[in-house]
């Protein structure tokens, strides 16, 4: 029971601190032209050596940024129920948004490899730095035409790490707060 | 839980889009982004002179760029311009096929003529 409830704690703690953490989780380059540090909480994008984060994506930003707050809120009511739970034995619930989250980025992945397969015609891991050619006529909404050889740098921040093992910890106190709940309930 | 959290997703994006100007302001910062990019994107114009016709590049990033037309590659040092001949038999194809290559990333424009 104390090893569950401190798996609780230990768990909105980290959701806690992957919430409140400005730094980024992914960096991707598109020719050292376009650099992207990407978070679900923030996407700071520069073309050249101009920052776009405030301006052209601002609009996208202005939604994370809610998001971030809405999460820390989550984050902070999680917590207190966790301490609630010690005191008063209670089992709460477990948050699960940096598991889904974490996931996400790593289905995020296989879309890319699909999507790039069925434009160039070849699977390309989309992790390191890597060759991708692109014919622009085969993207219609932008209704060019010619080609862009880019060398593309995608790879995971330290950040993303603390987040998906955040994540793989979250879902192990789901699995023990399930099997505490089963034994309470006999 | 969820209701809480979406209450304070939506009333912090609400007080964001106030603060920013609504529409408007909102509006207007994604215009700057544009104008961002556009400064940041090399020039490109056709000058017919007595000589001929010569595609004008200027160089409006902060690194250099190099620029390819039918076998003719010139390196742009960064606010710096320059032209590039282009041969007349161009003009039956009706097409210009440009390379601009900054940095590791390589654009080719075919520009009808």
């Amino acid at each position: 029971m104390i090893s569950g409830a401190l798996f609780r704690l230990i768990s909105s703690f980290s959701y806690f601190i992957v919430a409140v953490s400005p730094l980024p989780w992914w960096y991707t380059s598109i020719g050292g032209v376009i650099n992207v540090y990407d978070s679900p909480f923030f996407v700071n994008v520069y073309y050249m050596e101009q920052n776009l984060s405030c301006t052209l994506v601002y609009p996208i930003n202005l939604l994370l940024i809610s998001l971030r707050l809405a999460e820390v809120f989550t984050s902070i009511v999680y917590s207190f129920s966790s301490v609630e739970g010690i005191v008063k034995g209670k089992i709460p619930d477990t948050p699960l948004f940096t598991f889904y989250v974490s996931l996400f980025y790593l289905l995020d992945l296989i879309l890319f490899s699909v999507i790039d397969y069925f434009m160039i015609g070849k699977l390309i891991a989309p992790v390191g730095a890597f060759k991708e050619n692109v014919s622009l006529s085969r993207i219609p909404f932008l209704n060019l035409n010619g080609d862009i050889s880019a060398e593309i740098t995608n790879y995971p921040l330290p950040m993303f790490y603390v987040t998906l093992a955040s994540g793989l910890f979250s879902l192990v106190t789901a699995i023990v707060s399930n099997d505490e709940r089963k034994i309470t309930r006999r | 839980m969820k209701v809480g959290n979406i209450l304070v997703f939506l009333i912090s994006a609400l007080i964001l889009f106030l603060i920013n100007g609504s529409i408007n302001g909102i509006h207007e910062s994604y215009n700057q982004g544009l104008l961002q990019v556009s400064q940041e994107t090399p020039k490109f114009t056709i000058v017919e002179n007595y000589s001929g016709v010569y595609l004008a590049v200027n160089n409006t990033l902060a690194v250099p760029i190099k620029v390819a037309l039918y076998g003719h590659q010139v390196k742009i040092s960064p606010d710096e311009s320059a032209t590039i001949p282009i041969n007349n038999s161009v003009f039956k194809t009706h097409e210009i096929r440009i390379t601009l290559t900054v940095e590791n990333l390589s654009i080719l424009f075919i520009e009808r003529v």
